[in-house]
C-alpha cells in the first residue's frame, strides 16, 4: 500500500504529538510497573523467606517449663511444629544485644555475609546493625564486656523489621541487634538462657484448643502470633501498601493518559477529514481507512509500552530498594512478570487502535462533501462569539480562542491536571516513604487491633501464611478507613 | 441516457437563512460526450458535481449513471461505484500532503481495476518531472495537474472536472484540454467539466448553464473545435 508511506513521513511531521503520547503513556505505566514490582518482589521475598527458613507461627512462654518428652507427643496431638529458643539480653549500655542459641526447627537463619562461627570467640551478628554501623566480617563487637569477632552477618524471618521491644514503633539498628555465638561459649556464658517456645501450626491445628491446652498445663505468660509481630506483619503490609498503590496509580494516571490521548489522537484524525474525505471519494473503503488510522494509533501504545517495559526492567532493582529502606538488608528479586509487560503493550495500544478506529468510522458517517470540506465536527456555536459586534479583533480572536473550541480547552486542562497530579504524586510518595518507616506501621497496627481485634479472635487458624495475608488485609483496609469501615 | 438528473433539489441551513443550493435541476447527458458546465460563482454547479459523483445526496430527485441508481447507494456499493466508475478533479486538489506526485497517482492505481499508464499520463500532462515532488512544493497549476492525472489514471467512465484550467496557464490549459480529449475519443469518457472559461465550452458536445440552482439553459454545440483550436 502506497498509502502505508505516510506513516513515517506523518509521524515525522507530527514527532512532538507522536513523542508526547508515547512519554506520556510511558512515564504513567512506568510509575505503576514500579509500585507493581515493589509490592509483589517483596511480597514474593516474604513468601520464599519465610517458608525457607520456618517462620513461626506464635511466639509463647510458660511459668512451668514443658518438657522435652512432652514437645513430642503435643506435637503428634495438634499437627504442629514446637521447639524451644534459648536467648539472653545483654544490656552493654550503649548497645543492647539479644543472643540467640541456633534453632534447629523454626525461625532458622540465612547468613548473608561471613560464615558460620568456627570458635568460641567468633559471632554472627545481625545484618542490618551491621550494614548501618559499618561492621563488617572480621571486626569487633562487644557483648556484655567480652569481645567477639564478627564471622558473619544473618537474616531472620521473625526478625526482617529489627523492632526491639514487641512495643516499639518504629525498628532500631543502631542501639540493638541480635548475635548468634557457638552453642558451647553460649552455655559457658549464659547457662540455658531464658526460654520462650516457638511453634508453627499445621494445616489440621485446632489453635485454640493447643493454647487451652498449654495454658492449662503450663500456665501460658505470654503469646504473640506471627499475624500481629509487627517484625513480621510488616513486610507484607509493606509490600501490600505497594501494591495497593499501584491499583490505585493505574486507575488515576494511565487511564487518564489513555483517555488524554484518545482524545489527542480523534481530534488529530479529525483535523484530516478533509484527506479522509478524499480518500473515501477516490474509493477508498470504510475498512481500509479505519485500519490506515489505527495503525497511526497503534505507534504511541506499543513504543511507549515497549520503553515501559525496558525502563521498569532497568528501574524495577534501584526503585524497588527504595521500598525496603526499613527492613533488614533482604535482597528480593524484583521482577516484571512477563504477561505484566505484555498487558502493558498490547492494552494501551489496543485501546488507542479501538479509539482511532471508532472515530474515524463515525467520521465516514457524515457526507462526503462535508468532509471534503472540513466540517465535521467543527461547527462549535464558540468559533463565532462576537462575530457580529464591533469589538478589536484581538479581544475577539482571543475569546473565541477558549471558547471557540471547548474540546481544546478540555484536553489543556486534562493534560495540566495529569502533569499537577504526577508531581504531586512523586512528592507525597517520596514523603510516605519516609513516614511509613517513621510511624506508620505502628499506628497501622494499632488501628488495626482496635477495630478488628473482635474479628480475628476466635478464628480457625490455618497456617501462617494465610493468617498474616487476612491480618494484612484487615491492616489494609484499616489503612484507607482509618475511621473504621 | 448515461447520466441522468431527475428534480434535484439540495438546500442547505434552513428557515430564513436556507439556501437552495439545487432547486429541481433536470439534467442528462449521453456517454461519451463531453459537457461543459457554465455559472456563476454559488449557482451550484459543484453540488450537482459532486452528486453525479456519489459525494453528495439531494434531498429529493434521483440520479441514474449509467443505469444505476446513485442516489440512496451506500456502503460497498457506493465505495465500488466511487472506485470504478468516477474519476474526479477536486475543485481544491485535495491531494495528500505527505505522498509525492507519483505516489499521490498511486493511491489510486493501486485500487483501481485496469488503470492505464502512470508514465504516460504524466508525460501527457507535463508533470513528469515534479513526480518526486511533493504537493507543497508545486504552483497550483501543477497540483491541478497531478489532480487529473490522479483521476485520470483509473481509466473511469466517467470524469469530472470541478473548476478546470481555473489555475493554469495558457500553455498548460491547452495541454490538459488536449489531454481530457485523447482520453476522451480513445476510451469514451464521458467527461463533465465546471469552468469559468467561455472558451473552454467550444470543446464541448453540449453546454449547461446554471444559475440560482437551476438550469438556465442547455446547447448543443454544433461547432465543436480541438484543444489546439481554440483561443484561450
Ligand atoms: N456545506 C455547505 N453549507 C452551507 N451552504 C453551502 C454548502 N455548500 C454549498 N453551499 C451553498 O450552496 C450554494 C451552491 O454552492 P456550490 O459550491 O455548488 O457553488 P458553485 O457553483 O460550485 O460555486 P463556485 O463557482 O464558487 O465554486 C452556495 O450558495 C453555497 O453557499
Ligand atoms: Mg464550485
Amino acid at each position: 500500500m502506497i498509502l502505508n508511506k505516510r506513516y513515517t513521513r506523518n509521524i515525522k511531521a507530527n514527532l512532538p504529538f507522536y513523542a508526547a503520547a508515547t512519554v506520556l503513556t510511558m512515564v504513567t505505566l512506568l510509575m505503576f510497573y514500579l509500585f507493581y514490582i515493589a509490592g509483589t518482589g517483596i511480597h514474593a521475598f516474604g513468601d520464599t523467606f519465610f517458608s525457607r527458613y520456618k517462620l513461626e507461627s506464635a511466639t509463647f512462654s510458660t511459668y512451668k517449663e514443658i518438657p522435652d518428652e512432652e514437645l513430642v507427643s503435643l506435637e503428634k496431638q495438634y499437627d504442629v511444629t514446637l521447639e524451644k529458643e534459648h536467648f539472653v539480653g545483654v544490656d552493654d549500655g550503649e548497645v543492647r544485644v539479644r543472643v540467640f542459641m541456633p534453632n534447629r526447627k523454626i525461625d532458622l537463619y540465612e547468613i548473608q555475609e561471613g560464615k558460620e562461627p568456627g570458635a568460641d570467640d567468633e559471632v554472627l551478628i545481625s545484618a542490618g546493625y551491621a550494614v548501618e554501623n559499618g561492621v563488617r566480617p572480621g571486626d569487633a563487637v562487644s557483648i556484655g564486656g567480652r569481645t567477639y569477632t564478627v564471622a558473619g552477618t544473618f537474616l531472620r524471618p521473625d526478625y526482617l523489621y529489627m523492632v526491639e521491644n514487641e512495643s516499639d514503633d518504629y525498628k532500631n539498628v543502631t542501639s540493638f541487634f541480635l548475635a548468634y555465638m557457638t552453642e558451647n561459649e553460649f552455655t559457658e556464658r549464659f547457662g540455658g538462657g531464658s526460654i520462650q517456645n516457638k511453634v508453627i501450626y499445621g494445616e489440621r491445628t485446632d489453635e485454640t484448643a493447643f493454647r487451652k491446652r498449654i495454658d492449662s498445663d503450663y500456665f501460658m505468660s505470654g503469646y504473640l502470633g506471627s499475624d500481629h509481630n509487627l517484625r513480621v506483619t510488616f513486610v507484607y503490609e509493606q509490600a501490600d501498601m505497594f501494591i495497593m498503590s499501584s491499583w490505585f496509580i493505574l486507575v488515576i494516571f494511565p487511564l487518564l493518559t489513555v483517555a488524554l490521548v484518545c482524545i489527542l489522537l480523534g481530534r488529530r484524525i479529525r483535523s484530516e477529514q478533509k484527506l479522509i474525505g478524499t480518500l473515501s471519494a477516490l474509493g477508498y473503503t470504510k475498512a481500509g481507512l479505519m485500519r490506515h488510522y489505527s495503525l497511526f494509533a497503534l505507534i504511541p501504545g506499543v513504543i511507549g509500552g515497549l520503553l515501559t517495559s525496558v525502563a521498569a526492567l532497568i528501574l524495577a532493582k534501584p526503585f524497588g530498594s527504595l521500598g525496603l529502606a526499613d527492613y533488614e538488608p533482604m535482597k528480593p528479586d524484583f521482577r516484571l512478570p512477563v504477561w505484566v509487560a505484555v498487558a502493558g503493550v498490547v492494552i494501551p495500544a489496543l485501546i488507542y487502535y479501538i479509539a482511532a478506529m471508532v472515530r474515524v468510522h463515525r467520521l465516514l458517517r457524515a457526507d462526503t462533501v462535508r468532509l471534503l470540506a472540513g466540517q465535521v465536527g467543527n461547527d462549535a456555536g464558540g468559533r463565532r462569539v462576537l462575530a457580529r459586534k464591533r469589538v478589536p479583533v484581538r479581544r475577539k480572536f482571543a475569546l473565541r480562542q477558549i471558547v471557540g473550541s471547548p474540546g481544546r480547552s478540555f484536553v489543556i486542562f486534562l493534560g495540566i491536571f495529569l502533569g499537577a497530579m504526577i508531581v504531586a504524586f512523586a512528592f507525597s510518595f517520596l514523603d510516605s516513604v519516609r513516614a511509613v518507616g517513621k510511624r506508620g506501621p505502628r499506628r497501622i497496627r494499632q488501628l488495626q487491633v482496635r477495630i478488628y481485634s473482635e474479628l480475628s479472635q476466635g478464628r480457625k487458624a490455618r497456617g501462617w501464611r494465610s493468617r498474616i495475608r487476612a491480618s494484612v488485609r484487615r491492616s489494609a483496609i484499616t489503612a484507607l478507613y482509618p475511621d473504621g469501615p | 441516457m448515461f447520466i441522468e438528473v431527475k428534480d434535484a433539489k439540495k438546500q442547505y441551513g434552513s428557515g430564513e437563512a436556507a439556501v437552495y443550493a439545487l432547486d429541481g435541476v433536470n439534467y442528462s447527458l449521453e456517454k461519451g460526450k463531453i459537457c461543459v458546465i457554465l455559472g456563476p460563482s454559488g449557482s451550484g454547479k459543484s453540488t450537482l458535481l459532486n452528486m453525479i459523483g456519489g459525494m453528495d445526496s439531494p434531498d429529493s430527485g434521483e440520479i441514474t449513471v449509467d443505469g444505476q441508481k446513485i442516489t440512496g447507494l451506500r456502503g460497498k456499493a457506493l465505495t465500488a461505484y466511487r472506485k470504478q466508475s468516477v474519476g474526479f478533479v477536486f475543485q481544491f486538489y485535495n491531494l495528500i500532503p505527505d505522498l509525492t506526485v507519483e505516489e499521490n497517482v498511486q493511491v489510486v492505481s493501486e485500487i483501481a481495476e485496469h488503470p492505464l499508464d502512470m508514465d504516460e499520463i504524466l508525460r501527457a500532462l507535463d508533470i513528469e518531472k515534479y513526480r518526486y515532488r511533493f504537493p507543497r512544493e508545486l504552483s497550483g497549476g501543477q497540483q491541478q495537474r497531478v489532480a487529473i492525472a490522479r483521476a485520470m489514471v483509473k481509466n473511469p467512465k466517467l470524469l469530472l472536472c470541478d473548476e478546470l484550467t481555473g489555475a493554469l496557464d495558457t500553455k498548460s490549459s491547452r495541454s490538459v484540454l488536449r489531454f481530457i480529449e485523447t482520453i476522451n475519443r480513445q476510451y469514451g469518457t464521458t467527461t463533465l467539466i465546471i469552468t469559468h472559461n467561455e472558451s473552454i465550452a467550444l470543446l464541448a458536445d453540449t453546454v449547461v448553464r446554471i444559475r440560482d440552482g437551476r438550469i438556465a439553459s442547455v446547447s448543443e454545440n454544433t461547432e465543436k473545435m480541438t484543444a489546439d483550436e481554440i483561443e484561450l
